[in-house]
């Protein structure tokens, strides 16, 4: 039982950081209908500028935190502002493309300019942990879950009970009718992308500080990144509860799977954890193609 | 209008390049033509070698198919520096035989086997023999290709299965002879009787730590209660929670592990995490500097880590070849931080010099003639920077050295890491039977 | 009167012509004295290159045929060039048929089979998912299959990866150490003959299937599928269709692919993700909906690290050791690399084949154009 248990915190702190790396893909999905695949860039890029802040700059954590964020907020906005906004109407595979080339550039520059990095950020959580009973859970595995808990909340306040909520949700609904409100669609796409580039900086803030997998501070974030695909279209790709949802999902049968999986089902290889969250996320999608919360589209012909 | 003009001179500059660089490529041609290596001893000796592809009389070209970026270059880079500053320190008096300067040729395989392939075939016809190429997959894909063009290459990867290859100048004792000597030490220092398990990466650094493993496990009776495999996070993978989880329930007392730096942090942040802390037994790949100076991990490193490698460390003053090793870095690479794959490539440069002074003596720098020295070489000699290797007098007759260091972690220490079992050679280790290429 | 002009399509027949006018014959003569030629000048450097380029033209007119005429867009180019890859090293081992493997035609046609088999189970669950969905399925078909590669060691050889069949015979002439005017050519000249000689064939194809009725069916499910179903467009057949023959395509691709390299592992950077993601840059770059485009781009996109290579050593701010200063040129390459795309994308959505067109539109109307 113990085993389960630890397991289960294992997976629910790995699905946090899937959940936080899904955020950022549904925010920009939400709002503007493109899948970004320069998600996981924009992770890597945030947990690196995040480790210069406190090693190059000095500041201390949190501020540090802030500034990239506000950092990571810029960046998402240019990106939209110089390339996105002229892609207007192209098709899905097209405006893919370009963010896989933004995911390129992004990639080429980080590991250009920090080549020897430390093995982790600074965080005030270190490697401590907390002990419940048997189980030791991570201080910020657990700070990840609260992090994730707490932005999932902010996003349902704020597209139910604001303007520029309302406005966003009115944006992705339909951007004629909104624009006939007098909603600036132009602005909330951008802002969409600013949330979406913060978002990311906070999941490579817990990445880079040995969150989940416990990689740390490598050029394989964004290959973490990758791994919230599944999680993300199985919570349905235009929803943030969805992503949590999903993250969570995915994080616990990604570890259960490796924990039980190698001892009964052994004819499937030691490490079929690895590409469970694929199957998983294929079956989903078969019994619900827009995954568990998606939004059904509506088709015109 | 203006995005239709620049998009059309883009198209046109495109298509120019193109017809350029195809025109130029002319003198750089090198067809894959098949020869032979020649027999016989060389005719030259004593005088100045002839012109070949490679060497035009005064510069000794040689090649490079390393990870210049990339997630492995954090290993590779401070490799290939190693080797350019020997080879400036050695420039600086003059050359190989005091006359002819090495340049080395630089190209990017970024860890990856058609991209280390082109640049194989690109720089092949420029080089006399390659200083490094960097991976055991890349090594073994550019094994027939070298054989086909009488190349040699000294490979950075050390599995056994190079030490007889005639193609390839290993250095240094294989990963399977590091596993039996460590093992060895732990056995004779209080391990005797207690849980050993294993972790490893799937894929064939992985396979050769296991083969090191299991032999130690023959030659010293014990057996390995629980191996694990995982895939590493370059492939895919990345997440060793349940791996780590399965070894916990084991309750092992010591965990061999055989993975490189990418997979290093997550191995230890899920240790610690699930608060198992066995005795830890690593191959040189897994270490980087920076993990000594991680505050989360340092306590762990003290307290249970071991690294299997060989030399001593960064600084010993005990060590001539060390000494000079650092004599240079002043010199050239002030700023170069204490790593122990500098140490590495620094070797293999020193390695190769011996094989060109042979080369030279024999009058002889072609590809054939540097085959021929490498038998003639004897035993390559380090001055105690790393073992020293018995080439004989055929690659058949090739005797890697049996000795390894286990060092322990210590932040206060360049690289973070101290010598805990100075070179020593266990009798395991003697006995060990490379396969014959 | 004076002739028609070459551009006016006066009936079906004028229509479906391949080689309109003189001048397109003109190149045809022209690319086919430079096929048999280019081999026997070019180093091994060049043919490789070269060589690559028409692999990667296959792939992309297999993919161009599914997502640029079908609008399935699919990720999953790169677990079929495995696919053909290691079932090329599985048949042509020396181990199979009693020492000496099967020939080159066998494990082409058997492996063009195999992916339109798999293309069809891969296919049919794009009847139900749509434009995001599906790209991200066929990512998840990458990674499974990669995972299966790793572990089906028999086959693939696990991590340690396997070797290609060494000789590639066909009528008799092995390809991979051909004779020519009194030398013997390299792997990849002789190769060469063989890419390019099935690119034609490719390409060929697929324009047949695109000038002709299932190449309007296809559009029509692209454009509207749901009105295309309506005026009677089975979109059984034509999606999944697509999935068939685009799958087929891209394990023919595999194949060569594997015949290039020699040595091939189950390694996400070389099959992995990336390498799907090249092949869209391909067709994109080179021009959706267009057969020459995705033979353009395959060039471009595979020259371009070739060229900046060259032209590197004359470029004060790139390097390419580790010791030197500036950009490394491999960094330099896949920032360029990165940028081509978006620069394409966002300035010219037609790709190449859009800019040929129009500076074949510029000279035709000249002194007219604008």
């Amino acid at each position: 039982m113990t085993k389960f248990l630890q397991l289960a915190s294992q997976g629910v702190a790995l699905g946090a950081v899937y959940a936080l790396v899904a955020l950022g893909f549904v925010v920009i999905y939400r709002a503007t209908g493109v899948i970004n695949f320069a998600q996981g860039g924009l992770v890597l890029l945030g947990a690196f500028l995040v480790y210069n802040a406190t090693f190059t700059w000095g500041l201390s954590f949190w501020p540090a935190v802030l500034v990239t964020m506000i950092m990571g907020a810029a960046i998402g906005a240019l990106f939209e502002a110089i390339v996105l906004r002229r892609m207007i109407g192209r098709p899905v595979y097209a405006i893919i493309l370009a963010t896989v080339g933004l995911l390129i550039i992004i990639n080429e520059i980080v590991t250009t300019i920090w080549k020897t990095p430390a093995a982790a950020i600074d965080s005030p959580w270190g490697l401590d942990k907390i002990t419940v009973g048997d189980v030791k859970v991570n201080q910020v595995d657990i700070a990840t879950v609260i992090v994730a808990g707490l932005l999932v909340g902010t996003f349902f306040l704020v597209f139910r009970y604001t303007k520029v909520g309302v406005a966003m949700r009115a944006t992705a609904l339909d951007q004629e009718a909104a624009l006939a409100q007098g909603i600036s669609v132009r602005r909330m796409f951008a802002l969409s992308w600013a949330i979406a580039g913060s978002v990311a900086v906070m999941a490579g803030v817990m990445l880079g500080s040995n969150a989940g997998p416990g990689i740390g501070l490598s050029a394989t974030i964004g290959l973490v990144a990758l791994k919230a695909f599944p999680a993300m279209v199985l919570g349905g790709l235009d929803s943030p509860g969805g992503a949590i949802v999903g993250g969570l999902i995915i994080g616990l049968t990604q570890i259960l799977t490796g924990g039980y999986q190698p001892e009964y089902v052994k004819f499937l290889g030691d490490s079929f954890s690895d590409v469970m969250p694929y199957f998983v996320m294929l079956i989903v999608l078969l019994i619900r193609p827009y995954g568990l919360f998606g939004s059904r589209e509506v088709r015109r012909v | 209008m203006r995005s239709k003009l620049l998009v059309k001179l883009i198209g046109v500059l495109a298509i120019l390049s193109l017809v350029v660089a195809a025109c130029g490529s002319g003198d750089n041609a090198s067809k894959s033509k098949k020869t032979g290596p020649s027999a016989g001893p060389s005719k030259n000796a004593g005088k100045a070698p002839a012109t070949v592809p490679g060497f035009d009389g005064s510069t000794i070209k040689l090649g490079v198919v390393t990870p210049l970026t990339g997630a492995v270059s954090v290993i590779s880079l401070p490799l290939t520096y190693g080797s350019d500053v020997y080879w400036k320190g050695v420039n600086a008096n003059g050359g190989v035989g005091g006359k002819y300067k090495v340049e080395l040729k630089e190209e990017d395989s970024q860890y990856q086997t058609p991209v280390a392939t082109q640049a194989y075939d690109k720089i092949k016809g420029d080089v006399v023999a390659f200083q490094q190429i960097l991976g055991t997959q890349i090594t073994k894909a550019l094994l027939p290709k070298l054989q086909a063009d009488s190349l040699s290459a000294a490979p950075a990867t050390l599995d056994a299965e190079w030490v007889k290859n005639p193609s390839l100048f290993p250095i240094a004792g294989p990963y399977q002879i590091q596993a039996v000597n460590s093992l060895d030490y732990y056995i004779k220092n209080g391990g005797q009787g207690k849980k050993i398990c294993a972790i490893a990466q799937d894929d064939e650094f992985g396979v050769a730590g296991l083969q090191g493993l299991d032999y130690a496990a023959s030659k010293l009776h014990f057996t390995v209660a629980k191996t694990v495999k995982f895939t590493t996070v370059i492939s895919g993978g990345g997440d060793v929670t349940a791996q780590i989880q399965q070894l916990s329930d084991a309750k092992c007392d010591l965990v061999f592990t055989v993975a490189t730096a990418a997979d290093a942090s997550s191995i230890l942040t899920k240790s610690i995490a699930l608060n198992f802390t066995p005795q830890v037994i690593a191959l040189a790949p897994f270490w980087l500097s920076a993990f000594a100076q991680s505050p989360a991990l340092q306590d762990f490193l003290v307290k249970h880590f071991w690294l299997a490698s060989e030399g001593s460390y960064w600084g010993d003053p005990n060590i001539p070849g060390m000494t000079k090793m650092l004599a240079d870095v002043q010199k050239y690479k002030p700023d170069q931080k204490p790593d122990p794959y500098f140490g590495f490539g620094y070797a293999q440069a020193w390695a190769m010099d011996q094989i060109l002074e042979k080369a030279v003596a024999d009058g002889d720098l072609s590809k054939e003639g540097i085959q021929r020295a490498s038998n003639e070489v004897g035993t390559l000699k380090f001055d105690g920077l790393t073992g020293d290797y018995l080439y004989g007098s055929s690659a058949a007759d090739r005797d890697p050295p049996r000795t390894s260091t286990v060092f322990k972690v210590d932040p206060s220490k360049p690289a973070g890491l101290d010598v805990l079992a100075p070179t020593f050679a266990s009798d395991a280790a003697k006995s060990y039977k490379f396969p014959k290429a | 009167m004076a002739r028609a002009n070459r551009a006016m399509v006066r009936d079906y027949a004028d229509d479906l012509k391949l080689f309109r006018s003189p001048a397109k014959r003109i190149a045809l003569v022209a690319l086919l004295v430079a096929y048999l030629g280019l081999p026997l000048v070019l180093d091994d450097f060049w043919a490789g290159v070269l060589t690559l380029a028409g692999i990667t033209a296959v792939g992309a007119l297999g993919l161009n045929l599914l997502t640029g005429y079908t609008g399935q867009a699919s990720l999953g180019t790169a677990f079929f060039i495995g696919l053909g890859a290691f079932t090329a090293s599985y048949l042509g081992r020396a181990s199979v048929l009693g020492g000496k493997g099967m020939p080159f035609i066998v494990y082409l046609v058997v492996a063009a089979v195999l992916g339109g088999l798999v293309g069809f189970v891969v296919g049919l669950p794009a009847l139900r998912l749509r434009g995001n969905y599906l790209v991200i399925v066929t990512v998840g078909l990458v990674f499974i299959g990669l995972y299966i590669f790793t572990k089906w060691k028999t086959v693939t050889g696990g991590p340690a990866g396997t070797s290609m069949p060494v000789k590639v015979d066909i009528l008799g002439n092995n390809f991979g150490s051909l004779p020519a005017g009194g030398t013997v050519l390299g792997r990849d000249q002789g190769l060469f003959y063989v890419v390019w000689a099935i690119v034609a064939i490719t390409a060929l194809l697929v324009k047949n299937i695109v000038r002709t009725r299932p190449g309007r069916a296809l559009q029509a499910v692209r454009d509207r599928d749901v009105a295309a179903e309506v005026i009677g467009v089975s979109l059984f057949r034509y999606k999944v269709g697509a999935f068939v023959i685009s799958s087929a395509i891209a394990s023919v691709a595999g194949v060569l692919f594997g015949l290039h390299i020699q040595n091939l592992s189950p390694d996400p950077l070389v099959i992995g993700l990336f390498l799907s993601v090249q092949y869209l840059a391909i067709i994109i770059v080179g021009g959706v909906g267009t057969v020459y485009g995705s033979i353009l781009g395959a060039l471009l996109i595979g020259g371009t690290p070739a060229i900046i290579d060259r032209v590197s050593e004359n470029v004060p701010f790139l390097t390419s050791s580790a010791t030197g200063s500036g950009i490394n040129k491999n960094v330099f390459a896949q920032l360029l690399y990165g940028v081509l795309i978006i620069v394409f994308l966002v300035l010219e959505p037609r790709g190449l084949a859009g800019m040929w067109q129009r500076a074949k539109a510029y000279f035709q109307s000249w002194p007219f154009s604008h």
